[in-house]
């Protein structure tokens, strides 16, 4: 056959087809900007979107797993900075890295303007099995206070009252996920493990480990006795670590998201954290009309027959709605829709 | 099935979905375009601001046409254009030239050194109109029609820049040389 110039052209641009993970990303920023061009605030807030799986026994199957007093409003014994003399498994590299990593690169690269008020109120409109369903009012205030009511009057009163039930949790899981956003991962993944008492030692020495966990045990009494007669004689390792750990991540990252929604590198270091976990599925979705990642975290993560799964919008990592299915007896499923909006702490007081 | 004139007026109704589902069927012919134009590592940047740009104009979209894709290179080229623009002109034709499998069809370094140069002086030689026509028709595949409506001129236009860039790199000594030898090499195959 005769090569002619139209042929040698063809074969100087000869090229591959880009990589799935690139037009991955430049698909996300299609949905990104679709979803970007929609009124988001006002139909968030007026459909009422999502909740995280809060009382509906994940934090009950997390606890069986980890071996963590969820009750708690301590801290973790354990200090932040991992040592390098462990043994801890713990994954360092996005394990899913397109989706959630791009758009937490683009919420921490964003020059967003703060937001107005000083408090995120999220009103949580929950449906577990097959009872009615029922509103919760959660404000998070920028400080990492926590006010809770049944009703708008509820919390109202709630505020006047200065009942922050927060004790400084939900403000260590802020601070752990602002410093994921473009932080080291295996230290972001320490400090969100250790916003919650858990006796796994993520960090720390052997021997210090070891410690923690027979403390733990002997701690462990009237109804959880069971539960503790249950327990290996020594902390987790390896591949169970890592289970485990990734559990109080999933649990804590989602209470900062919750928390923090209204800060983007939060919501950048919630993503981050996510993609450190091998087994949480990632999705793209149109949700309500809106482009969204589908994140689902199944019994790896949970143990049990319990799967979570989160819908955020994939423009701005807001969340939009969850879902917690189990098949265990006496754990419902159920779901949750949030409606988020800014507020000022100050008009929220009774008179104001 | 629903054509991509169908799934753009939906997405013109409110559907986004459709939108996207336009853009999958797309997605390969229009990366591979953008490699050759602007290299593999720009070109994922590029193909996100084309698909936004796509998006933003499709209310321009003549829905008389059934296929999207001559115009979703129209939309790609004017992208490419903008990049270019953006970036530092000595930059340009060493993306041409570090294009992933350019010279694999020739046996031995020394020619295919000699074979890159040699196209891409003869390319830097053309007229950007000429270039155009020459990399949709023998890098896309593009009907000369096709290539017409993605550049926005008549027919008779493209054909005849077609043919100035074919006469050009068929006058060019060193392309003329690697003709032959091509098709030497061809023939005792």
């Amino acid at each position: 056959m005769i090569v002619d110039e139209i042929d040698l052209v063809k074969r100087a641009l000869e090229v591959e087809t880009p990589s799935p993970s690139q037009q991955e990303d430049a698909r996300a920023r299609l949905m990104a900007h679709m979803a970007g061009a929609s009124d988001i605030r006002v139909a968030r807030r007026g459909r009422g979107l999502r909740g995280f799986g809060a009382g509906l026994g994940a934090a009950a199957a997390g606890a069986a797993v980890i071996f963590a007093v969820t009750s708690t409003s301590q801290p973790a014994t354990a200090p932040n900075p991992p040592s390098a003399s462990t043994q801890q498994p713990v994954t360092v590299t996005p394990a899913i890295e397109s989706q959630l990593v791009s758009l937490a690169s683009r919420l921490t690269a964003s020059q967003v303007k703060k937001p107005s008020g000083d408090a995120s109120l999220v009103i949580r409109t929950q449906k577990i099995g097959d009872r009615p369903a029922v509103e919760n009012y959660d404000l998070f205030t920028d400080e990492g206070a926590y006010y809770y009511g049944e009703s708008r009057e509820g919390l109202e009163g709630a505020v006047t009252r200065g009942e922050d039930l927060s004790d400084g949790g939900y403000a260590r899981k802020i601070r752990a996920a602002s410093y994921a956003a473009d932080g080291d991962l295996e230290i972001a993944r320490t400090k969100m493990v250790n916003t919650m008492k858990n006796f796994l030692g993520l960090g720390l020495s052997e021997e210090e480990r070891q410690r923690i966990w027979d403390e733990g045990s002997s701690e462990l009494s009237g109804d959880l006795q069971e539960f503790a007669d249950t327990l290996p004689a020594n902390p987790p390792v390896g591949e169970d670590l890592r289970h485990a750990a990734d559990n109080l991540v999933w649990i804590n990252a989602t209470d900062a998201l919750r928390a923090g929604v209204a800060n983007p590198r939060v919501r950048a270091g919630f993503l981050r954290l996510m993609s450190t976990i091998p087994e949480v599925k990632v999705e793209e979705a149109i949700t309500e009309g809106k482009a969204s990642l589908v994140l689902t975290a199944g019994e790896e993560v949970f143990g049990g027959g319990t799967t979570e799964t989160l819908i955020v919008d994939a423009a701005t990592g807001m969340p939009i709605s969850s879902y917690t299915k189990s098949l265990e007896e006496g754990i419902e499923s159920g779901k949750s829709v949030y409606a988020v909006s800014r507020v000022r702490l100050a008009d929220l007081k009774t008179g104001q | 099935m629903a054509s991509d004139a169908e799934l753009i007026a939906q997405s013109l109704a409110g559907d986004q979905a459709a939108f996207a589902e336009m853009i999958s069927r797309h997605e390969g012919a229009i990366g591979r375009f953008l490699v050759r134009q602007v290299g593999v590592d720009a070109a994922a940047d590029v193909q996100g601001d084309v698909w936004i740009a796509a998006y933003t104009l499709r209310t321009k979209y003549d829905q008389s046409y059934s296929d999207a894709r001559p115009w979703l290179y129209g939309v790609a080229l004017n992208e490419v254009r903008r990049w270019w623009r953006s970036t530092p002109r000595e930059d340009l034709m060493a993306d041409v030239s570090q294009i992933p499998g350019l010279w694999n069809p020739w046996p031995t370094v020394e020619t295919r050194v000699a074979a890159r140069e040699a196209l891409r002086n003869a390319l830097a030689a053309l007229k950007p109109s000429e270039r155009d026509v020459l990399a949709l028709v023998a890098g896309e595949d593009m009907a000369i029609t096709d290539a017409a409506r993605v550049l926005g001129i008549p027919a008779g236009s493209a054909r005849r820049l077609l043919h100035q860039a074919r006469t050009a790199l068929r006058a060019d000594p060193q392309v003329a040389a690697l003709l032959a030898e091509l098709n030497n090499n061809e023939g005792r195959e």
